[in-house]
């Protein structure tokens, strides 16, 4: 009786072990959590280049810090615990300037083209199979441009300004086309990083929808932009012209500043409400960039430009907030404007360093309206720059410009254009492709005398300059990406 | 109840006539176990057919209970003391067969109505006298008891040379013949073996045998355990290591963990890493203790990342498996009640552990639960303790003196705010400034006199929030604990009942917690061959500790907004006011701007610590049940399924009192309108996990013996697990506690705030927390076999190999596992028949290799996307990345391979005993976050990052040292020495010196410790300005802080540059234990030490300036030797303290600085952990049994240490402060 028990015992158990070998592996392939899943969709796709704080934000701020758009005080640049000693070494150009860590400038760009190469390696898994081919089309062209957008950025600091004789050698940023860390990507050369961002740029332009719901997501209108500011930077104008004019012709909306307040210094809130923004892009936010308050201001607005303002520009108002300094005086302590001006014209609704840096259709204007002077079309640029300019000035007062000749017109541009461009991450690029020498003052301001009779004293304290063609227009590389890649740094 | 029953008719006459009064009152007891053993009468037939083979009376009995409906009446040490029978009868009548089987039993028997009640045959006077004579099979009786005086069943009595044992009884009593000649040997698992000689002894006189613990006596019945089977310790080849219920009464923690502390070898309590201060241990950021625990040395490191959301990664820890199921929830361990533990195994090499395969890599905790056993009479014991433990002392970091500090605020004053700081404005917010500063500035301003500030500075000179917060912050840590234990057993139900409850109240007010554990355990034998066990077990465990949001933290106590010199109380106790996030002028301003519209804006941190809560309920239910079925004598089998559920809840609320409410709501007021877009009232989060955790198992065992030279011992089986958790987070803002309304749904749109706050951000969304509803599930499924063969009791050759599967390796990684396998051989030297050492009776060598694996959820071979619950800026759901997961398709799963040789060796009269084990372990494709390219978007990942090498031994010893008269003292020494060195990096980090300094984060040296200390090598200071100098190619470099080129030589230089100190971990660690025992008394004390490792000065004793300045600085105090900083030139000469700079925020001066070796010192040291007193009040006539009394006082510091520094090396922030317990317990 007990063997025969344990004959059927043992089928039994037998048959159960088989059962489980045979479920085994269904029963095992499960997702871990609702939460979370391996990228297989095209909305899982979609959703990763949602996520704004990686693709729209944390651009590379340092070429913007490098500009002449803003001066510190003395006191402030010598003593101000917000800055650490690599901020005040990229601040005033020194040969040795460079960042220990990848994080703010490398890194976290870097991080959003892995997210890109995600979003591409998992379309084209799609392809072929149930998902709409326009779905996956936009997303191709998403992620091409927003993997563009930080090549661009990322060439625009570390590497050297694009020179067709030289291109060819000059080293370049790693063109990183593959999630896998397995992967090894070298530093190329300028031009292969340029054929690149023009290449993907094209292909986005032509596999994106016209328009987006929100400008954190790329549209054709800011692939063309994109694209114009691209063929700029490498000086290639009647390019950029095509492009620039491909993406007014989608979208040419200017904002009036007559409807913006005056007095905010954070005119153009709420964030997406602004008309003229084609993409939504804001940089890491820099210590040396932050506004910060009248009392507490920060990256002061470079004088020679406060200067070219006209009386009716509202772009002096709404772009420029006067700061204040509480003075010690023979009879008491009192608030006085300090007669320095901070930035209140950024796009991203913040007073701190995040600087608007994407694409809006007022620089569409300025590009194209170059590209027109340059190639001796005057009215063009001219007209281009009178539509720009209508939108800025207090209603009925502005009274079109004219040009003497392509080099007048050309002169105009660049003038208005470091006026409307002024904080937007483009200053460097410019400074580089004009073959400018920029110059950077820091500058104390006193004041003594009687409450009556304050008197305001302004004595430069240090002056750094750097000369066309400086090696220095090209930033190191960070130390931690050296040290962990073995790449090349660039020259000293 | 038995028991009781006896008792309570005893009368205290001498043992002899003790005997005869039990005896008597047996007759009244047998009628309570009729009831208890349910027997009933239904038929009457009187005929009755037997066929038994060396069957046990009880098999008979209930045989023929069957056939004839007659009950029988006995107590269960009357069959104790039964003979096997063996009978062949047909259709016999009942009193013919009864005098048959009993003719041969030392029992009679009368039938009365239908009851046969058996009494015990009591020896004629001649027979006595005949057996007297003989000298030879005296039958002597006696009685085993514990050391706290308890009766102690299943001890084995043995006469010494003999074969035959008897087991003592419920009551301990046992008989056993044997001549005057003869010795008697008691042994019991867990005890120190006695001798007693039979000389003198009287048989008529019970032999009280008292018994002492002792540990892992060598040649006794240990039964260790790997959670699938038990395993007599001397047929193991691998390297267990026992703890008994008694080695666990050395501590009153509530913790079961915290007790292995001191009484195990190769566990390492890395207590550096645990904060000591008292509001950093509570709430969600409590960290297991588990992982905070190694066994023989780290073998795998990824703990940073997060597996699954809301789920830590425990891979790393030691698995902890509870009555043979694997657990999923590293706290489980914690919510165990240490009086519901019958003993512990630990195992460590691959033989023991690699039964448990890819989770077995960092050592295995085996944790097995108390059952009753059979056929043992009901007993209640009880007891209770209460443990007090000291206020921690914020004194102990060597500080600057508060006027010092106030100095150096002064000298910042010009740096920090160069410019005058002047009248708030209602658009941006006005930043606090230290109260220094506030009186300075106004000096400044000409609102006060130069005489008038520094009298306001004098009088915050004697103000210090150290002595505050210990007065109204810190308290005296209590635990209250009581148990209450009932088991017994039938001979067919076997049970055990418990409860404890503890009640603590932290060593800062706001802080308390309690648990009641509720364990029922019952093991059934319905079938002659079949056994089913169920264990119960509910725990429900309650923590109440201030709101998240609460800034009144120990830990930083001495940072912004609590200046050194602040006051949290005035001089008759009321709360005072501190300055918090704004200029008190801004306050001004606001109040006389918006009045009673807005919310008050000042902050008084007594007051605030009440105005919200962070409670944390836990319930958890085990159920566990397992039948097994002997099919014959050799082959069983067990199914076993676990259930594990766990309901959590953490609910959060900041009231609306609260200064972070009160910032909150004012700020989302429009500025216009004084609307609030956040309705009054408090935010209430209340956050639910419900997880449950199902195991089946089927297993086979397979025991044979044969020829009595051939042992094997098999299990064959295969677990499928399951784990799920379902998560829910929610929140309420205008949560009102009394009506308990909550809020309306918040308008999820952009406003102006009431003013821009310090980032100039003039509008915001209002900020929402990461809410929302998900599931996890896990699931593993494993096939496993082990198998040992002993041959003629001196070889042993065993081998395991296991196969996991497990959904968490990730979608197309699931089928990559290889099998885990280990073998091993033991050699009982001691049973060769070469073998005469008589010093030396028991002498064993075991050798094992095998792999353990370490199943690392920190890595997949695909990314792994997390959906977010809320929407982005740009107002679209959207999705990241879950942290350190990115494609990586070269990805392989670790492996350790383990060699452990071990020797067990035990003196003449146990001595000495104890044993000695060698390991060496590599760890391949070592999975752990090292640097990678940051162009890939991440500058660390978690990957195959090297190999690792790990050695060392492990010993005990146990020693009897001095036994005269009722005066006992015996030994246990343990010794661990271990060492883990990185062999092999996969990666091409540069190693150089500044990756190595200071031992750091994930950077990893080749050819070095794993956790190792590297230092500059220190040159003095700079003789011009007092900063530091290091060497660099054998000249002294300065290091200003601001010329980043030396800096960046220094860092790039080869790790040659640097001074190697050595391991940072301790190297050789252990604990010697004394104990002394003189009758009812006892004393033992604990010491610990930690050897052969350094450490770095903690920063709060350095002179570190980038912590003491800058706007929104840190504000702490630097340490004492800031008062003997470099000042002039000439000051070099005997000092290392860098000149005071004013350098916010530049760390890197500091760092060269506190990475020196100067900085650098040697942590070994000896610390008194533990003094243990008992008394058990012994009279063992009193209604309550064994009660004992005792007395603990834990963490007494440190008695030796290696610094002149006055430095404990092994805490994190403060000592662990002294904990004095006292204790009762007893048994009824």
């Amino acid at each position: 009786m007990y063997k025969k028990m344990k004959k059927t015992y043992r089928i039994k158990i037998s048959l159960l072990l088989a059962l489980l070998f045979g479920s085994c592996q269904k029963y095992l392939d499960v997702t871990p959590t609702t939460k979370q899943s391996f990228i297989t969709t095209a909305d899982d796709c979609q959703l990763l280049v949602d996520n704004y704080t990686v693709m729209n934000t944390g651009f590379s701020s340092d070429a913007q810090a490098s500009s002449d758009d803003y001066f510190l005080t003395d006191s402030y640049f010598s003593a101000s615990s917000a800055l650490s000693q690599e901020d005040k070494d990229i601040y005033s150009w020194k040969p040795t300037a460079i960042r220990q860590l990848a994080a703010s400038q490398w890194q976290t760009p870097y991080q959003s083209v892995y997210f890109t190469n995600l979003v591409l390696e998992a379309v084209d898994k799609l392809k072929g199979g149930t998902t709409d081919p326009t779905t996956l089309n936009a997303l191709r062209g998403s992620a091409l441009f927003y993997r563009s957008f930080v090549f661009w950025t990322l060439a625009q600091q570390y590497i050297k300004p694009y020179s067709t004789t030289t291109a060819g050698q000059d080293p370049g940023i790693p063109l990183r086309t593959s999630s896998d860390m397995n992967d090894v990507y070298g530093r190329g050369t300028v031009q292969q990083t340029y054929d690149r961002i023009v290449q993907d740029l094209q292909e986005a332009a032509s596999l994106l929808p016209a328009t987006s719901v929100v400008s954190s997501r790329p549209n054709k209108a800011a692939a063309y932009a994109m694209l114009a500011r691209t063929y700029l930077s490498m000086g290639n104008y009647a390019a950029a012209l095509t492009s620039a004019s491909s993406s007014l012709a989608i979208n040419s909306q200017l904002l009036d500043l007559n409807t913006v307040s005056q007095s905010s210094n954070t005119p153009f809130s709420p964030r997406f409400s602004n008309k003229e923004i084609l993409f939504q892009a804001v940089m890491f936010s820099s210590p040396l960039l932050s506004a910060g308050s009248a009392s507490n201001a920060v990256a002061r607005i470079n004088p020679d430009i406060v200067g070219l303002y006209e009386s009716n520009d509202l772009r002096k108002q709404v772009f420029l907030k006067p700061n204040r300094t509480s003075a010690i005086l023979s009879d008491g302590t009192i608030s006085l404007p300090d007669g320095t001006y901070r930035f209140s014209g950024n796009y991203e609704p913040v007073t701190s360093g995040a600087l608007f840096v994407g694409l809006a259709t007022d620089e569409v204007y300025l590009i194209r309206a170059e590209c027109y002077a340059r190639a001796g079309n005057v009215n063009a640029a001219m007209t281009d720059l009178n539509t720009l300019l209508s939108n800025r000035y207090v209603t009925d007062t502005y009274v079109n410009m004219t040009a003497a000749d392509a080099a007048d017109a050309l002169s105009k541009v660049l003038t208005e254009r470091r006026k409307e461009l002024l904080m937007r991450g483009l200053r460097w690029t410019d400074l580089r492709r004009l073959n400018l020498a920029a110059v950077r003052m820091n500058r104390a301001i006193t004041f003594t005398g009687s409450s009556e009779n304050p008197i305001r004293t302004e004595t430069v304290t240090a002056t750094y300059n750097l000369n066309p063609g400086d090696a220095r227009y090209t930033l190191l590389i960070p130390k931690e990406v050296i040290n962990a890649s073995g790449m090349v740094q660039n020259a000293r | 109840m038995y028991k009781i029953y006896t008792k309570w008719f005893c009368t205290p006459s001498g043992y002899g006539a003790k005997q005869r009064i039990i005896m008597r009152v047996n007759l009244i007891a047998i009628l309570f176990i009729v009831f208890l053993m349910q027997v009933s009468a239904n038929s009457l037939a009187q005929k009755v057919t037997l066929n038994y083979k060396e069957a046990s009376l009880k098999e008979v009995f209930n045989d023929l209970k069957k056939q004839t409906g007659y009950k029988f009446l006995y107590t269960h040490e009357m069959l104790s003391e039964a003979r096997k029978v063996t009978i062949t009868i047909t259709d016999a009548p009942l009193r013919e067969v009864l005098a048959d089987i009993f003719s041969k039993q030392p029992l009679s028997f009368s039938i009365e109505d239908n009851s046969v009640v058996l009494k015990r045959k009591t020896l004629s006077l001649i027979d006595r006298l005949s057996s007297f004579f003989k000298q030879d099979s005296l039958l002597f009786k006696g009685k085993v008891l514990d050391e706290k005086g308890s009766p102690l069943p299943g001890a084995t009595i043995k006469l010494k040379g003999g074969t035959k044992a008897s087991v003592s009884t419920g009551t301990g009593y046992f008989e056993r013949y044997g001549t005057l000649k003869s010795t008697l040997v008691v042994s019991y698992l867990g005890y120190l073996t006695q001798e007693i000689s039979l000389n003198g002894k009287d048989p008529d006189r019970l032999i009280i045998i008292q018994l002492s613990p002792g540990q892992n006596q060598l040649g006794e019945v240990s039964i260790v355990s790997t959670g699938y089977q038990d395993l007599p310790k001397e047929r193991a080849t691998g390297s267990f290591e026992l703890i008994t219920k008694e080695q666990l009464q050395h501590s009153t923690s509530p913790n079961l963990l915290r007790r292995l502390e001191g009484i195990t070898t190769s566990l390492d309590f890395r207590n550096d890493l645990t904060p000591t201060s008292p509001t950093k241990q509570t709430g969600i950021n409590a960290k297991p203790l588990l992982s905070k625990l190694t066994i023989r040395g780290k073998n795998s490191l990824s703990t940073a990342a997060v597996a699954v959301t809301g789920q830590a990664n425990t891979s790393g820890y030691p698995l902890v498996v509870i009555d043979g199921i694997a657990s999923v929830d590293p706290l489980d361990i914690e919510r165990l009640n240490p009086n519901d533990v019958e003993n512990i195994t630990i195992l460590k090499d691959a033989a023991a552990a690699s039964i448990w395969g890819s989770r077995a890599a960092n050592g295995v905790i085996v944790i097995k639960t108390k059952q009753s056993g059979f056929n043992r009479p009901a007993r209640i014991s009880f007891s209770s303790n209460i443990d007090i433990t000291e206020k921690i002392n914020l004194f102990y970091k060597k500080q600057m003196t508060v006027s010092d500090y106030i100095d150096a605020q002064k000298y910042a004053f010009p740096f920090d705010y160069p410019d005058p700081v002047g009248a708030p404005d209602l658009i941006q917010a006005q930043p606090m400034m230290s109260p220094v500063a506030e009186i300075l500035n106004s000096q400044r301003n000409g609102a006060i006199t130069i005489a008038e500030a520094n009298a306001q500075l004098d009088a915050l000179r004697g103000n210090d929030i150290r002595r505050d917060l210990t007065k109204y912050v810190l308290q005296n840590a209590v635990t209250q604990s009581y148990d209450l234990g009932v088991d017994g057993g039938t001979p067919k139900v076997a049970y055990r009942l418990s409860a404890g409850y503890n009640k603590s109240i932290a060593g800062a007010v706001g802080t308390e917690s309690n648990r009641f554990n509720l364990a029922y355990n019952v093991t059934l034998k319905p079938l002659k061959k079949l056994t089913i066990t169920a264990i119960a077990n509910y725990s429900k465990q309650n923590t109440t500790a201030p709101g998240t949001n609460e800034i009144l933290d120990l830990g930083s106590a001495v940072a912004a907004p609590f200046y050194p010199y602040t006051r949290l109380a005035d001089d008759q106790g009321n709360p005072a006011i501190v300055p918090n996030l704004y200029r008190p002028a801004f306050l001004d301003l606001l109040e006389s701007t918006y009045g009673d519209k807005i919310l008050n804006l000042r902050f008084k941190p007594l007051e605030n610590i009440q105005e919200g809560y962070s409670k944390t309920t836990s319930y958890a239910l085990k159920f566990n049940t397992t039948a097994g079925y002997q099919f014959s004598k050799d082959l069983s089998v067990n199914v076993t399924y676990s259930y594990n559920k766990i309901w959590s809840n953490n609910n959060g609320l900041d009231r609306q009192n609260s200064f972070v409410m009160r910032n909150m709501i004012d700020q989302f007021t429009d500025p216009t309108t004084l609307e609030r877009h956040i309705p009054l009232g408090g935010h209430y989060t209340p956050q639910s996990t419900e997880s449950d955790n199902q195991t089946f198992r089927g297993l086979l065992n397979y025991n044979k013996s044969w020829n009595n030279k051939h042992d094997i011992s098999a299990i064959a089986g295969v677990d499928v697990a399951q784990s799920r958790a379902l998560n829910r987070t929610d929140e309420y803002y205008g949560y009102n506690e009394d009506k308990l309304t909550p809020g309306h749904p918040l308008d999820p749109s952009y406003f102006n705030l009431l003013f821009a706050d310090q980032d100039g951000t003039a509008g915001a969304s209002i900020p929402l927390i990461d809410n929302g509803y998900y599931k996890t599930i896990s699931r593993a499924y494993s096939l496993f076999s082990n198998i040992a063969y002993t041959y003629n009791k001196r070889y042993t050759i065993s081998g395991s190999i296991r196969k996991d599967a497990s959904s968490a390796f990730g979608i197309g990684t699931n089928r990559t596992g290889k099998p885990f396998y280990s073998a091993g051989l033991a050699w009982s030297i001691n049973n060769e028949n070469f073998y005469n050492l008589s010093w030396l009776p028991a002498l064993k060598l075991r050798a094992t290799y095998g792999y353990n694996g370490n199943t690392n959820p920190a890595a997949t071979t695909n990314p792994l996307l997390q959906y977010s619950d809320f929407k982005e800026k740009n107002q679209l759901y959207y999705a990241f990345l879950v942290p350190n997961f990115v494609t990586n398709r070269e990805l392989r799963p670790e492996r350790t391979g383990v060699f452990n040789l071990g020797l067990d060796f035990g003196l003449k009269n146990s001595r000495i005993t104890g044993s000695i084990e060698y390991y060496d372990k590599q760890t391949k494709d070592l999975l752990t976050s090292n640097l990678t390219d940051p162009t890939l978007g991440y500058n660390h990942l978690t990957f195959n990052t090297g190999n690792l090498h790990g050695y060392g031994m492990d010993m005990t010893l146990n020693s009897n040292n001095l036994t005269a008269g009722r005066f006992n003292w015996t030994s246990s020494f343990l010794l661990s020495y271990n060492r883990v060195k990185v062999s092999k990096l996969y990666v091409s980090t540069p190693q150089t010196a500044g990756y190595a300094v200071g031992g750091g984060g994930n950077f990893y040296t080749e050819g070095y410790d794993l956790n190792r200390l590297f230092a500059w090598k220190w040159a003095g200071l700079d003789p011009a300005t007092g900063d530091p100098r290091v060497y660099l190619n054998g000249k002294a470099v300065t290091i200003n802080g601001t010329d980043l080129n030396a800096i960046n030589a220094l860092n790039d230089a080869p790790i040659s540059e640097l001074h190697y100190m050595g391991s940072a971990v301790p190297v050789y660690f252990g604990s010697l234990r004394n104990t002394f025992t003189y009758g009812p008394f006892a004393l033992s004390v604990n010491l610990l030490y930690k050897l052969g490792y350094y450490a770095i000065r903690p920063q709060s004793d350095l002179a570190l300036y980038s912590s003491l300045f800058g706007e929104f600085g840190h504000n702490t105090l630097l340490g004492a030797e800031y008062a003997n900083r470099w000042q002039k030139p000439g000051d070099e000469a005997f000092t290392n303290v860098p000149s005071l700079v004013y350098s916010p925020g530049n760390s890197t001066r500091d760092g060269f600085y506190q990475n020196s070796d100067i900085n650098v010192y040697k942590a070994d040291h000896i610390r008194l952990q533990e003094i243990n007193f008992s008394y058990a009040l012994g009279k063992s006539k009193w209604v309550l049994k064994n009660p004992r009394v005792f007395a603990n006082v834990n963490n007494l510091g440190i008695v030796w240490r290696a610094n002149k520094l006055a430095l404990d090396p092994d805490i994190y922030d403060y000592p662990v402060p002294r904990t004095y317990s006292f204790g009762f317990s007893a048994n009824f």
